[in-house]
């Protein structure tokens, strides 16, 4: 496998998504297998080598088309990237100093170097596929999400090259890989409406082969973290109004769907787990509400939610590596913010960043 | 067959509102030979759904030589929404938007100048302004967070000013060309100003040549749109460009009917550079009109 894309950073590097909560894959060698596996080629008797770099966030500002970038310990020290003047991208990937986003209705994917500051290529995805969701399976292939055309592209973002699509279901827009295996979030929308049950393609990380898929007892599967236990927790955002948003416990290893909950308000959009006694769904509705995975049952539920900053709405929650708990703020009329959180919900700062910030992820530069 | 909307239900649908105005306007030349003073006077009262609206203007204007004018103008202005924009666009990501407000402009300062030239059996006119003219709840079109396009409200400070100068020479030519620098800004929370209104360029030119001989008119325009950004901030720009079209007309007079074709063609040079960047434009494009009529 090749190492970084930046000729600048030849260090090991780790890539997290904003709601990954499992230990990071770190790329180790070019003999590596095509899944990023912890220890692969490493030859230290003490692990893995811990991932070096300064903690970076990247936030996806989806109707000013930009990234802002900025260290964790220095949120001031912050640049924006253009991604280009159109486009609707809500999401995205990262992994070092590299960024893979989905541009949404326009069908591409941006490929961006975080520390040139610039869009490196943009590579284009079959007419009519769309782009949401995207996942690194190693240093150069990225899963782009084509809800379009109900299936997964397979992009090489050095090479900027697109391989043979792999068939999802119904709508997919997000990946998340967990026990070896890729799960395709699949909305199953028909005009942007769901018709019926989300599911999850799954495919295995090694081979990227399709090995099964799960059928949630929610609508909508917008997103999904690794929980307590190793099961995979996954957010169903229901149908827009109707107040029927849920979550789901799904078996990585059976593919079964071991339980459910409803009571998730309104299109709950992204999940964050602090810790095995809580997790937390935001809402662009209600702000932040609590889960107790242990014992099945809301902490804080959408009739009191948290409002971080006074706000009782949330663009989006996200956990950094060093566990600090993230809250977007939904302003997509002006320059929008970020809050970073204390266990206790209270801000700790307030970080300007481009106008309707929907997502944001860390990695390590 | 049953047709239900909840736009024509008494519940959804907005009162039915009514713009009315009076416009009442005072112009005087007061005779002095020296400096040629005139002063204008307008006044005009509106109803909108906000209450009455007045708007005034007051202008002088002095010349202090034969072939230069100053004028000082003084302005509030208001408009009301258009029922389009707040009941009837539609389209895929297009949303209309029923609590749209009028636009205002409470205060506006220009400053214009002009000077008429004679050059031989030529006329030149050269024309320069400058003006501050802030608008209150500016209608701009923009994308909410489902990327869903729907007209708004926004608060915007607007600084401008232009130069420009029209040649009129012998057998009916005539030539123009203007330039203008628009600063139109978001106004922040804070009541400082942001960037450029998304797709409002910050420059703009236009060069024309008309030519009427005869019966026949023929008029030939290029505009350059300048550079503009597509988000409301200063970042993925789009460069300007130039655009050129051209128009010809004639008038015939025949057996007590005047024929009047008119054959106007836009995109000359076939230019296919969008204004909107995901809007694509056709390139050159032909219109042909024949207006027929008594002759007057």
């Amino acid at each position: 496998m090749k190492p970084s894309l930046s000729s600048q950073n030849q260090k090991r590097t780790q890539t997290m998504r904003s709601d990954l909560h499992f230990p990071p894959p770190l790329v180790a060698s070019m003999l590596c297998a095509l899944v990023a596996l912890v220890g692969c080629g490493d030859s230290s008797p003490a692990g893995p080598e811990a991932p070096s770099g300064e903690p970076t966030a990247v936030v996806v500002n989806s109707v000013e088309l930009t990234l802002t970038v900025f260290p964790l310990d220095d949120p001031d020290d912050r640049r924006t990237i253009a991604l280009g003047p159109e486009g609707t991208p809500v999401g995205g990937a990262v992994r070092g100093a590299m960024a893979a986003i989905p541009m949404g209705v326009v069908p591409a994917l941006a490929i961006v170097d975080l520390l040139a500051g610039e869009v490196v290529r943009t590579v284009a995805l079959p007419e009519g596929s769309g782009a949401t969701g995207a996942l690194f399976v190693n240093d150069s292939i990225v899963l782009v999400g084509n809800p379009g055309l109900d299936q997964v592209s397979p992009v090489n973002a050095v090479r900027g090259t697109v391989g043979e699509a792999i068939p999802a279901g119904g709508y997919p827009q997000g990946l998340v890989q967990a026990s070896g295996r890729i799960f395709v979030l699949n909305a199953e929308l028909v005009d942007f409406s769901p018709d019926g049950p989300g599911t999850l393609t799954v495919l295995d990380a090694e081979t990227l082969a399709p090995v099964g898929q799960v059928v949630l007892s929610g609508q909508n599967t917008a997103d999904a973290v690794v929980g307590p236990g190793g099961s995979l927790m996954v957010l169903t955002s229901g149908r827009w109004g109707e107040g029927d948003g849920g979550l789901s416990v799904v078996d990585p290893d059976a593919l079964v769907e071991l339980d459910s909950h409803s009571g998730f308000g309104d299109l709950p959009g992204s999940l964050a787990v602090l810790s095995s006694r809580r997790l937390f769904a935001s809402s662009w509705s209600f702000g932040l509400i609590e889960w107790d995975p242990t014992e099945e049952n809301f902490v804080r539920g959408p009739d009191d939610a948290h409002e971080p900053g006074g706000i009782p709405s949330s663009a989006g929650v996200a956990l950094d590596p060093e566990g600090g708990l993230w809250s977007l703020i939904p302003e997509c009329q002006g320059p929008g913010r970020v809050l970073r959180l204390n266990s206790e919900l209270q801000v700790l700062a307030e970080i300007p960043v481009g106008v309707c910030p929907s997502a944001i992820l860390f990695t390590q530069l | 067959m049953r047709l239900w909307s909840d736009l024509l239900s008494d519940e959804h649908a907005s009162v039915r509102t009514l713009d009315a105005g009076a416009f009442v306007h005072l112009e005087r030349q007061i005779p002095d030979r020296r400096l040629q003073p005139r002063l204008r006077l307008a006044a005009r009262l509106d109803r909108s759904g906000e209450g009455p609206v007045v708007s005034h203007e007051i202008s002088v204007g002095v010349s202090p030589v034969s072939v230069v004018s100053v004028d000082l103008a003084h302005r509030s202005a208001w408009a009301s929404p258009s029922p389009a924009d707040q009941f009837f666009r539609d389209g895929v990501g297009v949303e209309p938007n029923p609590d749209l407000r009028g636009e205002r402009v409470p205060d506006e300062l220009e400053v214009a100048v002009a000077a008429p030239l004679r050059l031989g059996s030529s006329h030149l006119e050269l024309t320069a302004s400058a003006y501050r003219s802030d608008i209150r709840d500016h209608i701009v079109w923009a994308p909410d967070f489902r990327f869903v396009w729907s007209p708004r409200n926004v608060d915007v400070r607007r600084r401008g000013w232009s130069v420009g100068g029209v040649l009129a020479l012998e057998r009916g030519l005539r030539v123009a060309a203007e330039f203008s620098d628009v600063s139109i800004r978001y106004v922040g929370p804070d009541g400082r100003p942001g960037s450029q209104v998304a797709y409002r360029p910050r420059r703009s030119a236009t060069v024309s040549l008309a030519w009427s001989p005869g019966p026949w008119s023929l008029n030939v325009t290029s505009i350059h749109t300048g550079a503009r950004f597509p988000v409301p901030a200063p970042v993925n720009e789009l460069p300007g460009f130039w655009t050129t079209s051209a128009a010809v007309t004639a008038t015939f007079d025949v057996r007590g009917w005047r024929l009047e074709p008119l054959l106007r063609i836009r995109r000359l040079m076939d230019e296919r550079a969008p204004f909107i960047s995901s809007v694509p434009e056709a390139g050159r494009t032909l219109r042909l009109e024949v207006r027929i009529g008594p002759e007057p």
